[in-house]
């Protein structure tokens, strides 16, 4: 008779110790699905935080410790009114990020976006700007702010969701001479697209215009999604509204002289923020940039406070996992251990009949993994009903932690220069559902296998290690 | 030659005490052996080191001529013993024909019908059976295994007088008509005649008479 027989025929006869042990795999097997789906769902639910908050970090020029930056006097200015003079200095960095070190960044693995600017206060007086909340010289009342980008698909303000292309195209690294502006700023001028903007470069060194007048034709035109909030101070020249994006090459003319090649600082988004660390050391072993001029500011605070209750639980659910686990292997053996030794009469028979230890160790686990096969699937569905009780109920108090961390800090603010005041919209929650999936019924079955294995393995090692005249002697 | 043979077999417990002594003996198939002697005497030990249950102190056990011991003592139960008790060790959660089908190599229900079980019977719950066919049960398990060698231990022990003789007969036709080696270890002076021989242990001895 085969093991397969003997194991179908004790578990269909002996219908009381099949049914206990059926109900108490169930009940195994109900708590480390439970477990594993709330693992599961908990992973689930921190990959999407990551991915949906983000990592960042800035290089900047080191301003204190760089061999490369300078520091020069410009020309004295004069005030009109008091006939004072006043001598400021220029500070610069010799060594800047060009558009191909943003390039080679983009690349480096890990990295979302790259994007870097350089920021120009310029008059452009044909345009009705839309005023700000607070007053500024009158001197400055028709200047604003142009963002010179290698390309606005990259920058913060567009991948963040904080403005959108409404109309038109993006600026990319091969063009020269373009812009895109707010839509409301070119409806309030009647612009479009193709229409031309005029502007007059500037020079630092020299504190004053240099008499070169620049057209940039417009190529596309942006919606914000947010704007400053009411009561919020700001100026004309910072109102979103009012921000024309240009290409490079139109923002170095703007600026006049050589000094501003490339850029000072770069903003690099990355995909996960748990990667912070290889990230920025893949960055810093790319070749053609000399760190000594940079330094890098990490920022995974936002991540880091959201997920600290998402990981807790998840190392809770871990080490419980674990305990569930070791306790059902426990009990089990225990639990069939007991039951071996009541069957030491029907192992005397087998082994007298010549019948191999191994085939008898051999039909108790087949006996324990078919009913073991029946009680998983049945937990199916018993903890389906649990999990989604129990996990949701501890998911969302994390979840619920996390957000009041994000809005007491309102840390999804955008920090570029005065752009604190846009605020970037929340990333949607992500709705957490606990439920149990087919890969965790797969570990289940993995898990539950690997503990009856062992369970009926100690169990057996009692009764196995004794030679069949002792069991035939103790039969009798 | 002979089907088993015991050649100077010493037997002793860890603490010393001697059972068998220097015993030798040939058993040959086609017939039955009757095995006697007191309680403690060491009969039951015997059918042990001829069942390849236990090896002896010293000596050897042969199966054939060869030692018992050569390709391991489970391949000599699982083909060439078959094993009686006087308790009928049979598995509860099998019916009779179940029993007998765990070593079977060849058709049960024949053996259990000339054995006189009834077919109804023959799939009954087996703890629903009389002691008697329970203990036909065991017989048709030894006997459809297809092992050579019957040994049983007072496998009348538990059953009535008309039972106790269906049974040695039936024993002792498996030795003169099948060809089986039977040995028999019993208490009962009625089944002793009936064997061929009597093996008689005594203070660790072994006496042969033939009947």
């Amino acid at each position: 008779m085969s093991i397969f027989k003997r194991a179908f025929l004790y578990v269909t006869r002996k219908r009381g110790k099949t049914i206990l042990l059926f109900a108490i795999l169930l009940i195994m097997a109900t708590f480390v699905l439970t477990g594993l789906s709330i693992w599961k769902a908990s992973e689930v639910a921190q990959l999407n935080l990551r991915q949906s908050l983000g990592g960042k970090f800035d290089v900047f020029v080191d301003w204190s410790n760089s061999p490369y930056v300078v520091k020069e006097p410009v020309k004295d200015e004069v005030d009109e009114e008091t006939g004072k003079t006043t001598s400021s200095f220029l500070m610069y960095s010799t060594v800047q990020f060009t558009p191909e070190n943003i390039a080679a960044i983009k690349d480096a693995p890990g990295v979302k976006y790259c994007s870097a600017r350089q920021d120009n206060l310029l008059p452009f007086d044909e345009l009705s700007l839309f005023p700000g909340t607070i007053s500024t010289d009158a001197k400055y009342q028709s200047y604003t702010k142009t963002l010179g980008v290698c390309n606005t698909e990259d920058d913060e303000l567009f991948t963040t969701g904080t403005l959108t292309l409404a109309e038109g195209r993006h600026i990319s690294a091969d063009d020269t001479h373009v812009a895109i502006i707010s839509r409301d700023l070119a409806e309030r001028n009647e612009l479009k697209i193709g229409d031309y903007l005029t502007a007059h470069s500037y020079s630092m060194e020299d504190n004053g215009f240099t008499g070169l007048e620049i057209k940039v034709q417009i190529i596309g035109l942006f919606t914000p999604n947010a704007v400053e909030q009411f009561g919020e101070t700001v100026t004309t020249y910072d109102k979103i509204q009012n921000r024309i994006f240009v290409d490079l090459q139109t923002s170095k003319e703007f600026d006049g002289g050589e000094i501003n090649y490339g850029f000072s600082a770069l903003h690099v988004t990355i995909d996960d923020p748990q990667n912070m660390a290889q990230v920025v050391a893949a960055v810093k072993a790319l070749p053609g940039i000399d760190w000594k001029a940079f330094t890098v500011e990490e920022d995974n605070e936002t991540y880091e406070n959201a997920a600290a209750p998402l990981a807790a639980l998840n190392e809770l659910v871990v080490t419980l996992l674990i305990v569930i686990i070791v306790v059902s292997a426990i009990i089990l053996a225990l639990i069939l251990t007991l039951w071996t030794k009541t069957r030491i009469h029907e192992i005397g028979v087998f082994l007298s009949v010549g019948i191999r230890k191994s085939s008898i160790i051999g039909q108790y686990l087949i006996e324990v993994l078919l009913i073991a096969v029946f009680a998983f699937g049945l937990s199916y569905f018993t903890s389906n009903g649990i999990a989604g009780q129990i996990g949701n109920h501890l998911l969302g108090q994390s979840v619920q932690v996390e957000q009041e961390d994000n809005s007491s800090s309102a840390a999804t603010a955008v920090e570029v220069g005065a752009d604190t005041l846009i605020q970037k919209p929340l990333p949607a929650e992500n709705g957490i559902h606990v439920s149990v999936g087919l890969d965790s019924l797969i570990l289940l079955y993995l898990i539950g296998f690997v503990i009856i294995i062992v369970a009926v393995s100690i169990s057996s090692i009692t009764v196995m290690r004794l030679k069949p005249r002792e069991i035939l002697s103790k039969m009798s | 030659m002979p089907t088993l043979e015991l050649q100077n077999i010493f037997y002793s417990y860890e603490k010393g005490k001697s059972i068998l002594s220097n015993i030798s003996a040939e058993l040959e198939a086609g017939k039955l052996y009757a095995v006697l002697g007191s309680s403690g005497s060491g009969k039951t030990t015997l059918l042990s080191l001829l069942g390849g249950l236990d090896t002896p102190t010293k000596g050897e056990v042969l199966f054939n001529g060869e030692n018992i011991t050569a390709k391991g003592l489970e391949y000599h139960r699982r083909n060439h013993i078959s094993l009686i008790f006087q308790s009928y060790n049979l598995i509860d959660y099998m019916t009779p024909i179940e029993n007998v089908q765990l070593t079977a190599k060849q058709d049960a229900i024949p053996i259990l019908e000339r054995l006189g079980l009834k077919k109804d019977e023959i799939s009954r719950n087996i703890l629903k059976l009389s002691g008697g066919q329970q203990q036909r049960v065991a017989i048709a398990r030894a006997l459809a295994s297809d092992a050579p060698v019957i040994l049983a231990d007072e496998p009348t022990g538990n059953l009535d007088e008309d039972t106790a003789e269906e049974i040695t007969a039936i024993l002792k036709e498996s030795a003169h008509t099948f060809g089986k080696c039977v040995v028999v270890v019993t208490h009962s002076g009625e089944v002793a005649k009936q064997a061929d021989m009597v093996l008689e242990i005594r203070r660790g001895h072994l006496k042969e008479r033939n009947m």
